[in-house]
């Protein structure tokens, strides 16, 4: 009988793309497995994300994009200047010193030392822009594609698309510690797709499992207990399932709760570390960082499709003040973690198919911020939010390696040459994953929906 | 100015960006040859494609086949400026340099666009005496899709199984079923049908009781009669507003946590019209425009939450707009409305112009400062008081800034300084459109208001014979290439202080003359009039009315500076909003989430492809054309009124369809328009559409009445089938669309949580009021429709069951099966909390006999008793003797509670623990703040005191065994522009048998607070008391206080903790299955 229902969902309503594409069909009827694996449009280069998301805003004249024209203009005006947040004055030269690494020759900051050992597998972009300077619009226009309409998060774009490789694991998993960046789970937002292809919200400060993820363990009743009590549970729903034939939401909800079940299990242990040979986890480091890149990796190992890991909660490089103190302690949390993880991931095979994405909202000004009452008072030694010209970089996933596309000025203040928006990015990583981005549609409120709504190109020149 | 409507409302930027008004110069007949000669057939054969009334699709709204059309323009405004062809958006499209460029893909012949150049130089003279635009904006054919065509009333349709028909809707379904061979399946047994009839008319289940009685009741109307009292119930009213409720995007807070103050009293009125069953037509209307109608009760003004109850976020007004123009017309109209926002709607004859005549209406309709109330109030209850003398602090806090901030910045834009940036940014974007004077101003950061103000006033200066910018006229024709050349050539002339400036020597360049203009202008600045006419003429450069620096108050919103300003003058409206929330929620009288007409409403114009920096053609407000072939200009207020009206008019082809559908889809699981929020183009056509007619006219004419429409939808025989499966029917019809059976349904979270609550008789049925939430433990006993809806950060559960989520108007609920529901079923401490209640229950509890327990929670859970083998089933996992699970000890040294210090005696009195732990938080009730306690809350950093004396918060530490014990610990109080009226708090360290050992007062400070040496004794306490000053206004702080005693340390923060799992017996086990099974959760 299980088999005959289950033949009779796949008949009504078919599987894979075309069939999910109509929303009309994510009906009770048809939602027997919405994270059921499904192919996309085309042969994918990747499989799975990692976006490595350095909230607040990175200076990209600090970190990837070395612009030595601004030592020349040091504490002069810049020839010209762009709309800020706040006001900034003078040109700042960077602090830190750039050095060439791997074949490639790309620069790198010197407060990333371990992760420059990776340059020859980034590819660093840029020439990346967007349209404002806030935090907010720049934020939901990274992870949702929209600077204000409430839209679903690139994550949950990805997981209706693909769905997950394990059910016993949310199929989009969002680490952040200390709590929620700025617009809190708006980031990773499903909007009108269903609940389920929300971000699960993971504060990896907290180390007690049932913290973690919520209802994840039954406080009072022990698992061999709890068995007994499912036992009775399935046996009870089998006698009302077979008085009624032929309802395929009846199978799935009692495979639901053993689905339940096992990932009680599955998610103590992907959140367990301590798990991992010793000699890993000292690569990754003991610290929040290092801990909570690690069990990135160890969900996409899993199957997880997406995972999402924010450097904090609320908006950490911010760096208005005292950049060379804080980016330089930034850039030291993450720099061992992060280059663990591209040789973790590399040693087990799964670069090739797996898309690491480096980056912030957007990146900050080559002038330095001036103090204002109110805001930074006495302080003339940070930079603005810059949405002119900013860098990512990707890894793996059909990327080409070593290569910087795109640039900015002189100034390294807006893209000037090969300039990518969001929307750009958003395409390609979607070309990527096997989906044509204008085509991979919901609809709603009488209009398909797409993640780069009309924009969008994608940037063959950065594929492998 | 008052601007708390600020943030919820707003004024288009400035009408002055607006192309000027014209008037056509009448042609010479020379002008008329020029114009068959050399335009005509040009747009004929480059331009009627897209422009012409004929044409496939009118683009951007312009039509060009007509002298009319040319004059009016598109979206954008008027094509041409007769005489001027500079400034003609024509012309500059033709010229492909400005944004726009036409035709699309490659420019016209250069002598084709200097003939139109000239043209426009000429007065465009037009000989075409056609008859102007059609007067129907519509293309033909456009109204011709079903839905647009008023609903007629059909034939009632013939049919076989005549016996089979219980009301009319019956024929309509056993027609279609009978011509494609099929039949309808037999009535469902009684015990099924008023479990199905009671959760689709209360969402709750029927009593074991009730569903024995009605077994037993062989009368012929024993249905009707249970269907009538199930009608009566004010459970009805609370099941079908929460339906509409996910149609309004009902949510308590416009986005996280910022709450609005009264969102409640929206959804107490939706529960009682729904109860007294207020007809559709007026239930629309009013909440629309139910401060506009007569009739005057105005507990109706809650019913305008519909249109405020939305998302709003700081500076996304065009959005708030957006999302009530969509909540409105998906809501009602089942129309796509807000696709014309940026172009067209692409598929239903929907105008942006349309889009925009809708967006004046609600830009017109702001909240105001002071909510209405909706009952009498009492002037003299202290909270009333408290309320009224917050809000004075807080509106003349704004009225201050905005004053000093305006002072300060008018003078900053007649500095020297400034105008030297002005004037030549004011110079170059001359010829600029509003697009490019906006990025203009965006990229180089200057203010566009006063950017756009200089640029007009230089302009006009152009065409007048202006002393003062004589000199400026001569140099600004110079080539800029040779200009210090051409330069000293030119004579200055006008101003006699600007001659002398330029006389000394010739300036280099364009800048240069701003600089030197800036100078002088900056330097004979001053109030009061000057008495040498020479310099009063410089002065009134600057100061004269409408000048571009002369800036009036009230248009201190367009100057104000981006950083600072926008972040204080948020601060300060949220401080007025965040009051209104807190006194709400602490008990103040109820009041309307209201909107109100705008005294002088200002006209609305399109922008162009959305972009409100761009505005284009006024959009004079009426109603859809789709709709009323000739909708009247709206000419009374904001036209809101007008647009209740057009909803509810009985002829409106969509309203009641609208509404019959997705009564049908609540009931059936799917609508006879399976798409219940779009009724265009693209949505799905009706199965049934001669039912849904006949239902739609029948609703009608039966004065709209919901409660009836509901009486013949369960009384059908359609409805009264069986869910059961029939291979050979479903072969014929898999999706059931016909409905040959009825829809097995699975209960949605707020049917699932009640009925547990149901089965514990616990069920709180108290109807309306302030929210509760959902995630205080122990569980509050309400309906979850009562429960507090944070927008964006719904409570957990409610994502994974699939709840409607506030984001936007949301017709149908996706239904997805995932392991996270299960898990909820199976660990949360909701459903062990409430099997271990069902388990308890006397009813079970009493019965001596295991059996016996079983049968009872059968009958409590599925209103049945168990058959022989489930009751062997039972008893296994009953009897299996689990042993209780081991628990964490309840009995640490810490307790969070209430009390007062008593002066006399310095120890404190009346401790009373709390009773709820919600997000981290020990307090008295599950929602900050309430009624009676304030904010008063304990939590591992800090906490809050409650509203009056005799409600401090009191940490209290127990001592564990005798000994000498040091507390330390630092206490922070802090304010900001928000909760600057904070008059701070007092504290206290008290030992139960030594007194107030410490103590201090602190508003916005942190010290440490230390007492030494205390001698305490097994059993004493000490208490770390906090409590108000004056008033209770931002009183929250931080306090984690240390005790060290020897070795031992006990701290707060890690001491801290929520309270203990709940432990479940096996019979709680054996409920908690009962609770997760299919049959709890499915309704045949």
């Amino acid at each position: 009988m299980f088999d005959s229902s289950r033949r009779l969902f796949v008949q009504h309503c078919g599987m894979g793309l075309p069939a999910l594409a109509a929303g009309a069909l994510l009906t009770e009827h048809a939602q027997a497995g919405p994270l059921e694996p499904k192919p996309p449009h085309f042969a994918p280069k990747a499989k799975r994300v990692i976006h490595l998301f350095m909230n607040g805003g990175p200076s990209q004249v600090d970190t990837f994009d070395p612009k030595p024209a601004l030592a020349k203009y040091a504490g002069k005006e810049l020839p010209f200047k762009f709309k800020t947040e706040r006001r900034t004055g003078a040109a700042f030269p960077s602090p830190f010193e750039f050095k060439q690494h791997g074949e490639s020759g790309l620069p790198v900051s010197e407060i990333y030392p371990e992760l420059s050992k990776h340059v020859d597998e980034m590819c660093v972009v840029r020439s990346m822009h967007s349209p404002l300077p806030n935090h907010e619009p720049s934020l939901m226009l990274m992870n949702c594609g929209d600077v204000r309409q409430v839209r679903p998060s690139f994550g949950s774009w990805i997981t209706y698309g693909l769905g997950t490789e394990n059910q016993n694991l949310p199929g989009f998993v969002v680490l952040c510690p200390g709590g929620f960046p700025v617009q809190g789970a708006h980031n990773w937002r499903s909007a009108f797709l269903p609940g389920t292809f929300q971000g699960t919200h993971v504060d990896t400060k907290k180390t007690d499992i049932d913290e973690l993820i919520a209802h994840i363990r039954n406080p009072s009743i022990p698992l061999d207990e709890q068995r007994r009590q499912l036992d009775l549970l399935a046996a009870l729903n089998r006698r009302y399932m077979d008085a009624r034939p032929a309802d395929a939401r009846l199978e799935s909800r009692l495979e639901s709760f053993e689905l339940a079940y096992r990932m009680q299990m599955e998610a103590a242990d992907v959140f367990d570390v301590s798990k991992e040979p010793k000699h890993v986890r000292e690569a990754y480091g003991d610290t929040l960082h290092g801990r909570q890149i690690l069990m990135g990796r160890r969900l996409l190992e899993r199957g997880v499709r997406f995972v999402q890991i924010w450097h904090g909660a609320g908006q950490p490089w911010d760096s208005h003040n005292d950049i060379e103190k804080n980016h330089r302690k930034l850039a030291n949390e993450n720099d061992k973690p992060i280059a663990a993880l591209l040789t973790d991931l590399k040693e087990r095979g799964m670069l090739d198919d797996t898309i690491v994405l480096w980056g912030g909202e957007f990146g900050r000004t080559p002038t330095v911020e001036l103090a204002e009452k109110g805001a930074n008072e006495g302080m003339v030694n940070g930079r603005d939010h810059n949405p002119h010209g900013f860098t990512v970089w990707v890894a793996g996933g059909g990327i080409k390696g070593g290569m910087a596309y795109g640039s900015t000025d002189e100034f390294g203040f807006a893209a000037e040459q090969d300039k990518v928006h969001v929307h750009d990015l958003h395409a390609t990583l979607l070309h990527l994953l096997g989906f044509d981005h204008e085509k991979f549609t919901y609809r709603y409120a009488g209009r398909d929906f797409r993640l780069t709504d009309v924009h969008g190109r994608i940037v063959r020149d950065i594929l492998a | 100015m008052r601007s708390i409507t600020l943030m919820f409302s707003l004024r288009v930027i400035g009408t002055a960006l607006l192309f000027a008004g014209l008037s056509a110069a009448q042609g010479t007949e020379g002008g008329e040859e020029f114009f068959e000669k050399n335009i005509r057939p040009v747009l004929a054969t480059r331009c009627y494609i897209c422009h012409a009334a004929d044409a496939p699709q009118v683009q951007g709204g312009l039509l060009l086949d007509s002298k009319q059309g040319v004059l009016t323009g598109g979206n954008s405004g008027p094509s041409i400026k007769p005489g001027d062809p500079d400034r003609s958006l024509l012309i500059q499209a033709l010229r492909y340099d400005g944004e726009l460029k036409m035709p699309p893909g490659a420019a016209l012949e250069p002598e084709v666009v200097s003939n139109f150049a000239e043209w426009v130089r000429m007065g465009a003279p037009d000989p075409r005496t056609d008859a102007g635009p059609k007067t129907d904006l519509l293309p033909a054919g456009a109204r011709e899709h079903w839905s647009f065509q008023a609903p007629k009333m059909p034939a009632l349709p013939a049919v076989h199984k005549q016996g089979w028909v219980r009301e009319p809707m019956d024929r309509f379904i056993l027609a279609k079923l009978e011509e494609q061979g099929l039949a309808p399946s037999q009535e469902t047994d009684k015990r099924t049908l008023i479990r199905r009839l009671s959760y689709d008319l209360t969402g709750l289940p029927p009593a074991w009781g009730e569903v024995e009685a009605f077994v037993a009741d062989d009368s012929i109307d024993a249905y009707e009669k249970v269907v009538d009292r199930l009608l009566e119930l004010p459970h009805y009213g609370e099941r079908w507003a929460r339906h509409w409720m996910d149609v309004s995007r009902y949510s308590d807070t416009y986005d996280g946590s910022r709450r609005f103050a009264f969102a409640y009293t929206y959804r107490d009125w939706l529960i009682r019209v729904l109860n007294e069953d207020m007809p559709y037509d007026e239930f629309a209307s009013k909440q629309i425009a139910a401060d506009l109608l007569p009739g005057g009760d105005k507990r109706d003004l809650a019913a305008l939450g519909f249109v405020t109850l939305g998302r709003s976020v700081p500076k996304g007004e065009h959005d708030m707009i957006d999302d009530r123009i969509d909540a409105i017309t998906r809501g009602f109209l089942g129309l796509t409305v807000t696709c014309a926002r940026c172009h067209d709607h692409k598929f239903d004859p929907i105008l942006t112009r349309e889009y925009y005549a809708l967006y004046g209406v609600i830009k017109d309709s702001p909240e105001p400062t002071e909510y209405p109330l909706v009952v009498e109030e009492d002037a003299d209850d202290p909270l009333t008081r408290r309320y009224q003398q917050g809000m004075k602090r807080r509106l003349d806090a704004i009225d201050a800034f905005f004053t000093r901030r305006h002072a300060e910045l008018v003078t900053e834009f007649r500095s020297a300084e400034w105008l030297a940036r002005y004037l030549p940014a004011a110079d170059q974007s001359a010829k600029f459109n509003n697009t490019e004077i906006e990025r203009l101003s965006s990229e180089r950061d200057y203010n566009l208001f006063v950017l756009t103000r200089w640029r007009d006033y230089l302009n006009e200066l152009r065409e007048k014979d202006d002393p003062v910018f004589a000199t400026w006229r001569a140099y600004v024709v110079l080539d800029a290439s040779e200009f210090a050349k051409l330069a000293a050539q030119v004579e200055p002339a006008g101003n006699q202080l600007v001659r002398e400036s330029f006389e000394a020597s010739s300036p280099a360049s364009m800048d240069e003359v701003a600089e030197r203009y800036s100078k002088l202008l900056a330097q004979w600045d001053r109030p009061e009039p000057h008495g040498d006419p020479e310099k009063e003429a410089l002065r009134l450069v600057l100061r004269a009315e409408g000048a571009p620096t002369n800036i009036k108050q009230e248009d201190f919103i367009k100057i104000r500076g981006p950083g600072g300003d926008a972040n204080i003058i948020r601060a300060l409206t949220q401080a007025v909003r965040n009051w209104q929330a807190e006194c709400a929620y602490q008990g103040l009288a109820p009041r309307a989430m209201a909107i109100e007409d705008t005294a002088e409403p200002e006209p609305a114009f399109v922008f162009v492809r959305g972009n409100h920096n761009n505005p284009g053609a006024e959009a004079p407000r009426r109603f859809l054309a789709v709709i009323s072939e000739k909708p009247k200009r709206f000419d009374a207020g904001s036209g809101r009124l007008a647009v209740s009206q057009a909803v509810a008019d009985p002829s409106n082809p969509l309203t009641a369809r609208v509404i019959v559908n997705r009564v049908w889809a609540w009931r059936f699981g799917r609508g006879l328009v399976g798409t219940t929020s779009d009724f265009g183009a693209r949505g799905d056509p009706p199965t049934h559409p001669e039912l849904l007619d006949y239902l739609a006219r029948r609703f009608m004419e039966k004065s709209w009445s919901l409660k009836q429409l509901h009486r013949w939808m369960v009384l059908s025989s359609t409805y009264r089938q069986a869910s059961a499966d029939r291979p050979d029917a479903r072969e014929k019809d898999p999706e059931n669309k016909l409905l040959w059976r009825m829809n097995r349904q699975r209960l949605d979270f707020e049917a699932l949580r009640d009925s547990m609550l149901v089965t514990t008789g616990r069920l709180d049925a108290e109807v309306g009021g302030l929210p509760f939430s959902l995630k205080a433990i122990p569980a509050v006993p309400r309906r979850t429709i009562y429960a507090y809806l944070e927008r964006g950060r719904l409570p957990g559960e409610l994502y994974t069951f699939d709840f409607a989520k506030p984001e936007a108007h949301q017709s149908e609920r996706v239904r997805t099966i995932v392991p996270q529901q299960s898990l909820y079923l199976m660990n949360s401490p909701f459903v062990a909390e409430q099997a271990v209640l069902l388990a308890g229950r006397r009813e079970v509890d009493a019965e001596r006999e295991a059996e016996a327990r079983v049968r009872a929670m059968y009958r409590i859970a599925y209103q049945r008793d168990p058959s022989g083998a489930e009751l062997e089933l039972g008893l296994s996992l009953a009897a299996a003797g689990t042993s209780g699970a081991e628990m964490r000890t309840g009995d640490g040294p810490w307790r969070y509670g209430s009390g007062s210090l008593d002066a006399m005696s310095g120890r404190v009195k009346g401790f009373k623990v709390f009773r709820y732990f919600e997000g981290g938080r020990w307090q008295p009730a599950s929602l900050r703040p309430q009624p009676q306690f304030g904010e008063l809350s304990l939590s591992a950093q800090g906490g809050a005191p409650g509203g009056r004396p005799d409600l401090m918060a009191v940490r209290r530490w127990q001592a564990p065994r005798s000994g000498r014990a040091t507390v330390t610990g630092k206490f922070k109080h802090s304010i900001n522009e928000e909760r600057q009226w904070s008059d701070g708090v007092r504290v206290w360290i008290v030992h139960s048998s030594l007194g107030v050992a410490a103590e201090g007062m602190a508003r916005d400070e942190d010290f440490e607070l230390h007492a030494e040496n205390l001698d305490v004794r097994a059993g004493d306490t000490i208490d770390f008391v906090v409590g108000p000053r004056e008033d209770a206004e931002s009183d929250d702080f931080e306090w984690a206080p240390e005790i060290r005693m020897g070795s031992n340390v006990w701290t707060a923060t890690a001491d801290f903790r929520g309270p203990d799992p709940k432990n479940l017996d096996h019979w709680a086990r054996l409920a908690q299955v009962l609770l997760a099974s299919h049959e709890f959760a499915f309704v045949d």
